[in-house]
């Protein structure tokens, strides 16, 4: 089956070792995927053969039983790229870090998450272990390290002392835990060039383990319960009004259906997540919009 | 605005953390110790940062904009 869609997110599980005060994911840790999800699951590998598989958590290592029992029975995934986004507690040494990543029947790919957050949990030799388990695996290894403020950026020396890799820098959202903590990236004026974009994960779906597909992969799903957004298929989350208005349309579209100008925004909406959890909330709130599977972007009731 | 000040906005302009005109009103905030340090950082990390395309971690609450330096 033909599809725009390159990557399928999955959502093991919502537990987790650490408990990073910036973390988005704020569901129940006793929730993990059942057999009847793994098996929709690989159903849908089988029919949009995505390019790129990517496992989450909570900390995907504490279920690695189920992410095999998912790429066991996918079927041929010589075409498909499979990675893992881990916390990296089990690299307490090189030999454990291999022990661990070696567990995965398929893996090509491992993005460790590091950051001021992540330090309080993680010994730095952890991410050296990691990378060096990674080279002997020939896995390719980077480092997301997420940023509440451009100082944070410092920490990318400290890194580097680990090797040599990609390190990605991403800024904070107020989504989950990060939210209530009241952490946020500042932004010191509205860039209203975001008004030209649409969601960035264009290209990509989530399976949250539980709940469903969405495009979304946090602000919308893990501060709204607003079911509309995520769907028990793939087929009626691409047709749903949600995914037309917050993925294939842009922000400033949007914004323009609901009488919004860039007048009325303030500096956090320079980023998208943002933005569209602003205008979504909006939506909601004052217009009582309903959105709706195959119909108009929204419909007013 | 100095040169320091330009190459840090450019830098920070460059991982994705802020547009034109945001880096050089955060630039403005700093203080000297903090445009030392950070002009360190923008001069010896232009390699190997990436900023993500889209959410590059996927679901970790995080967002950006990907450049291979």
């Amino acid at each position: 089956m033909g599809s725009t869609l390159k990557e399928l997110g999955i959502n093991l599980g919502y537990k987790c070792n650490f408990r990073c005060a910036h973390c988005s994911v704020v569901e129940d840790p006793r929730t993990k995927l059942s057999q009847k999800e793994v098996d929709l699951l690989v159903r849908i590998q089988k029919l949009y053969k995505f390019k790129s598989l990517l496992f989450v958590g909570g900390e995907p290592t504490l279920y690695i039983d189920i992410a095999n029992s998912l790429l066991r029975k996918a079927g041929n995934l010589s075409e498909t790229s499979v990675r893992i986004t881990t916390n990296g507690h089990f690299a307490d040494s090189r030999d454990n870090a291999v022990k661990t990543l070696s567990e995965f029947v398929k893996l090509d790919k491992v993005q460790l998450s590091y950051d001021k957050f992540h330090a309080k949990f993680l010994p730095f030799g952890n991410i050296k272990n990691l990378y060096e388990a990674c080279k002997a695996l020939g896995k390719k290894f980077s480092v997301a390290m997420a940023i509440e403020t451009p100082m944070d950026i410092l920490l990318v020396e400290k890194i580097k002392e680990a090797g040599r890799f990609n390190i990605a820098i991403q800024k904070v959202l107020p989504s989950g835990r990060a939210k209530t903590n009241h952490i946020q990236h500042p932004f010191p004026s509205l860039d209203k060039k975001v008004l030209s974009k649409g969601c960035p994960n264009r290209g990509k779906i989530m399976y949250f383990c539980g709940r469903g597909f969405s495009a979304c992969c946090s602000s919308l799903v893990f501060n709204s319960r607003e079911k509309s957004m995520v769907h028990p298929s793939i087929k009626e989350h691409l047709a749903s009004g949600f995914y037309k208005t917050a993925v294939l349309s842009t922000f400033g579209r949007f914004a323009r259906e609901l009488g919004v100008g860039a007048g009325d925004l303030k500096p956090e909406h320079s980023a998208p997540c943002n933005l569209c959890e602003y205008l979504f909330g909006l939506a909601g709130k004052k217009a009582k919009l309903e959105f709706t599977s195959g119909g108009r972007n929204v419909r007013r009731t | 605005m100095t040169n320091k000040d330009k190459v840090i906005a450019a830098f920070l302009v460059s991982v994705g953390v802020f547009s034109a005109t945001q880096a050089m009103q955060y630039v403005g905030t700093l203080s000297t110790k903090e445009k030392s340090k950070i002009s360190m950082t923008a001069n010896k990390s232009s390699d190997r940062i990436i900023t993500c395309s889209g959410v590059e971690a996927f679901a970790s609450g995080s967002e950006g904009t990907v450049r291979k330096g």
